[in-house]
């Protein structure tokens, strides 16, 4: 699964520490998620798209739909 | 005590304290021998150092800023920081088991009975205790 976090965050231009606070993870989970070494879990993945006033499909691309 | 609310603390207390009792029980037991005493002086080193650590936290965490405990509390929060903390455990207890496995092959060879058959059983009580929190974690969820 990759995720378009880092392209949604500079557009808006927001920093992984103002991410994080927002969605209260720790910044290192917001570089980890936007590196692709960590895939959030669901509940996660709901208040990041939220924070983005997007659905959880347009900010998490799922393998399927990037073939 | 306000310091004894967290169950962690507690859970460490009660380990250290443990160590403790085993550690000075074994340097002072009667026909310890020396091989004996000396694992029980490196426990006893283990449990001061690892109890200094735990006050110099303590310290640390007092002084905190508001800031900073509201980060150290939201990394404790943190699911990424809880799945590799999980993560963690689950490859110790791997580890624990090949150690223990390995123990046991090494004293069954040794023929040393009193030692192997304390090893199995402590295996084959961790897999029994593995097995049923496994059936009710599954009940619960």
């Amino acid at each position: 699964m990759t995720n378009r976090i880092a392209e949604l965050r500079k557009a808006r231009k927001i920093s992984q520490a103002e991410l994080a606070d927002g969605v209260d993870v720790t910044r290192q989970t917001i570089i980890s998620l936007e590196s692709g070494r960590y895939n959030a879990s669901l509940l996660l993945a709901h208040k990041i798209a939220k924070y983005f006033g997007l659905t959880i499909e347009e900010v998490f691309l799922f393998e399927e739909e990037t073939t | 005590m306000k310091l004894l609310k967290s169950n962690a603390m507690q859970d460490d207390l009660i380990r250290l304290g443990s160590m403790l009792g085993l550690s000075i029980y074994l340097v002072t037991k009667a026909g310890a021998g020396q091989w004996e005493k000396n694992m029980a002086v490196t426990g006893l080193w283990l449990v001061i150092i690892t109890a200094l650590l735990g006050f110099w936290q303590i310290w640390r965490d007092k002084r905190m800023t508001p800031e900073e405990k509201r980060e150290a509390e939201r990394e404790k929060r943190d699911e990424r920081s809880r799945m590799i903390q999980d993560r963690a455990m689950r490859n110790c207890w791997s580890l624990e088991d090949a150690v223990l496995i390995i123990a046991t092959i090494v004293f069954v060879f040794r023929n040393q009975p009193s030692v192997y058959s304390i090893l199995y059983l402590v295996l084959v009580v961790r897999e029994l205790a593995c097995v049923a929190t496994r059936w009710w974690l599954e009940r619960k969820y």
